[in-house]
């Protein structure tokens, strides 16, 4: 329980290259959850908030967990609960750029809302280990620790969460 | 769902060459791999996490404050540990009679935290003086010499005693110039109350209670967000000169010379309190002076054309 360390979270330069390798994938997170960036932003700030006051009683090795725990139950006590859509970059196709005939265009463009609406529609706990594995390119063990759960229990929400994907788009 | 493993080994990165083979010869692949590759484009906004760290050092410094105890095994020598603090705090209150000070100089501001949080700004050549001892009874008074602004937490009746009259409040930001024979409040924000020998009287924002030359009258004005001096100018307000000579030798250290002019005639100005060239054009040119400077000794003059 106690941090006898030399590597303790109470001390500012620990703290701070803790919040630089976590913040981006903390604030990902918590926008999985709510799908709003300002207040995924805040629900992140509030909770290394958190760490930093309780920094003598958890454990460097415990901290990545504590943090996103901590997300996850400042987004459940936030009382706005909304669909969760978020945005493909406007004009992202850098990619794609032989592809550019206007019919290809407009067939990518539907895809896309058809994907955002179809990952509005995962349940929450899908969502955000489909999006931590696929945009924050996680590997399961390591959304497992992150999230305090089995790989298993990682492995069968995404399983899950492609099922319904493509269940929701029939015609690819 | 078919195929689930190799999907969700796809997914993971580990596939070995032949499964891939294997994997995109399935009929669904196509599919799988649309959405796999789309979503990854979901483009969640990059965070500057130097300038997002900034931001949160500053929610972080009002946490700071609090004292970390590491958290011992039985509770109660947390509560005696915090007793102990409690009195040792409080005997140090009691017993530093004499009252925190702070002392302007000419050409300072200086800006000092009181016991209950609240805020005080310090112009120059001023001071301020705290009553402790009464201070923990729930009566938050403090002396002031000179000019102030003053932001005040919430809570208790705020006093502040100058010679010329006492201003009262709960919680609000005002200033307070109390210089010689002028004495003036300004109200930033919330109520303030003012008393002046048997007058007394109510500021709401935006408004001002002057005494010069034995006479109060209360202005009224648009609502401010804080004193001139603040940003380091001096404003007035159809003020005698030489009060407004006296708020120079303040701010540059220096003595002005002026019994060649008439120093009861009224100014409305303002002069930067950093440059002093500047500062003297601003105040002599609308009033037909000239002056000249000697060393620390600025002598005023009606202008020769």
């Amino acid at each position: 329980m106690k941090n006898s360390d030399s590597e303790n979270l109470c001390k500012e330069p620990t703290y701070k290259a803790f919040y630089t390798s976590y913040a981006q994938g903390a604030k990902n997170f918590a926008l999985y959850k709510c799908g709003d960036e300002a207040q995924a932003l805040d629900l992140t700030q509030e909770a290394f908030v958190k760490i930093w006051q309780n920094c003598a009683d958890i454990d460097l090795s415990k901290a990545k967990t504590y943090l996103f725990t901590t997300i996850n139950n400042l987004f459940l006590n936030a009382v706005k609960h909304q669909k969760v859509m978020l945005n493909f970059e406007k004009n992202n196709t850098k990619k794609d750029r032989s592809f550019q005939d206007p019919e290809y265009i407009l067939e990518e463009k539907e895809f896309k809302a058809q994907l955002s609406r179809a990952i509005a529609n995962l349940t929450e706990a899908q969502r955000e280990v489909f999006l931590m594995n696929r945009i924050d390119g996680k590997k399961y063990r390591e959304i497992a620790e992150t999230l305090d759960l089995s790989v298993k229990a990682v492995e069968k929400r995404m399983s899950q969460a492609l099922a319904s994907l493509r269940e929701q788009i029939p015609n690819i | 769902m078919k195929n689930e493993k190799l999907i969700l080994k796809w997914l993971n990165g580990n596939l070995t060459p032949e499964e891939l083979e294997a994997f995109k010869k399935t009929e669904d692949y196509k599919a799988y791999a649309k959405i796999a590759d789309f979503s990854k484009e979901l483009k969640p906004e990059l965070l500057d996490t130097e300038q997002t760290y900034q931001d949160l050092e500053k929610r972080l410094q009002s946490v700071k404050k609090e004292p970390k105890v590491i958290k011992p095994n039985f509770g109660w020598v947390r509560y005696a540990a915090a007793a102990v603090v409690a009195v040792l705090i409080s005997t140090w209150f009691f017993l530093g009679s004499n009252g925190i000070d702070t002392k302007t100089g000419f050409g300072e501001i200086a800006q000092t935290q009181l016991p209950d949080d609240s805020e005080v700004i310090l112009n120059a050549g001023s001071s301020l003086t705290i009553d402790e001892k009464n201070w923990d009874s729930g009566n938050r008074k403090v002396n002031l010499n000179g000019e102030a602004f003053f932001k005040v937490t919430k809570g208790k009746k705020f006093t502040v005693h100058t010679s010329a009259g006492d201003v009262q409040v709960l919680g609000t930001q005002f200033n307070v110039k109390e210089r010689d024979s002028y004495f003036e409040v300004h109200c930033y924000e919330g109520r303030v109350s003012v008393t002046r020998a048997t007058d007394s009287l109510i500021l709401e924002p935006g408004e001002r209670y002057r005494f010069l030359d034995g006479t109060g009258e209360k202005i009224t004005g648009l609502p401010d967000a804080k004193p001139a001096w603040l940003d380091k100018e001096s404003l007035f307000d159809a003020v005698p000169l030489e009060l407004v000579f006296d708020e120079m030798q303040r701010q540059f250290d220096i003595k002005i010379e002026a019994s060649a002019v008439d120093t009861r005639q009224l100014y409305s100005g303002g002069f930067s309190n950093t440059d002093l060239q500047l500062a003297l054009q601003s105040v002599c040119i609308p009033l037909n002076l000239s002056y000249e400077i000697e060393d620390a000794v600025v002598k005023i003059s009606p202008d020769a054309h």
